[in-house]
């Protein structure tokens, strides 16, 4: 799977947590989770589990501390599906 | 010298999934799930609350440290809470080690919300704390009732020690940097920590050594 379509598919799991539904749209790699998209920080676990279940993969604590950008999560994601 | 603090609104969070192996294991420490067991029978506290107590001490751990340190990153399970005692009533004291900082706090568990504030005043004389629920939960509402309560705090505490500078007050937060109270043209030493969720918003901040 290539990043841009994990890219196109993290946005539905960032939906439900996400206020600015126009902004989540243009979303990119170096979108901050927390600082651009604001994010609850109390939702990222919510987003990390959310993205387990629709990969079928597990996301290790390590990987899951990395987690800032869109990237972050991408490259956490890509790591697990290619493994 | 500063406070962190961190408001969790029960009503947005799931208590089913909170209860899941894989909610809760990123966020408490082997040690802290142990604790929930041996918590005396009065305490009085769900599961799936006490994760998110446990939760609300780290955020306010990481705030604190995250003023100084701008570009940590939230991660529970390195934010180990050492203590947490009920004290009666929903309220709750503790003790959170991060950064190699010992930091004492403060939680209440209320109706529909968990706060908790961190200082490294043993006490928490010096340390003001408040909650209040607002009537939307847009991002700017948010922000702006939180300084807004966080100013009328302010005010009361500052009318008389600082010379009548109440009405100057204002928050000012500079781009990925802390919240800062200014006096008109001077920055006070009040370090102020602003947190919002769904319809609820809270603050705290601590009191320089010169207000009595």
């Amino acid at each position: 799977m290539e990043r841009r379509e994990i890219l196109e598919e993290l946005k539905k799991v960032l939906y439900p947590y996400t206020e600015n539904k126009e902004l989540l749209e243009k979303i990119d790699e170096h979108t901050n989770l927390v600082k651009d998209l604001k994010i609850n920080s109390a939702n990222l676990v919510d987003i990390i589990i959310d993205a387990e279940a629709k990969y079928n993969i597990e996301i290790d604590f390590d990987s899951a501390e990395r987690i800032i950008t869109v990237g972050d999560c991408i490259n956490a994601i890509e790591e697990k599906i290619n493994a | 010298m500063s406070t962190g603090n961190d408001i969790v609104a029960l009503g947005a969070t799931d208590s089913e999934r909170t209860s899941r192996y894989r909610f809760y294991s990123r966020i408490l420490t082997r040690t802290e799930l142990q604790s929930f067991h041996h918590l005396p029978a009065d305490a009085g506290i769900s599961f799936s609350h006490y994760v998110w107590l446990m939760w609300s001490i780290k955020e306010s751990a990481y705030k604190y440290c995250s003023r100084s340190e701008t570009s940590l990153v939230f991660a529970p399970l390195t934010i180990p809470v050492v203590q947490v005692t009920h004290r009666g009533a929903g309220s709750w004291h503790g003790m959170v080690r991060y950064r190699g900082v010992l930091l004492h706090s403060r939680s209440l568990v209320r109706t529909g919300f968990i706060s908790s504030v961190v200082s490294s005043e043993p006490d928490l004389g010096r340390t003001r704390h408040g909650v209040r629920r607002i009537p939307q939960a847009d991002r700017s509402s948010q922000s702006a009732l939180a300084r807004k309560f966080a100013l009328q705090s302010l005010a009361s505490e500052f009318p008389v020690a600082a010379g009548g500078v109440a009405a100057a007050l204002r928050i000012v937060r500079q781009p990925d940097g802390p919240p800062e109270v200014w006096a008109g043209e001077k920055l006070l030493d009040v370090p102020v920590s602003l947190a919002h969720h769904d319809c609820l918003v809270a603050w705290s901040y601590r009191l320089p050594e010169s207000i009595s």
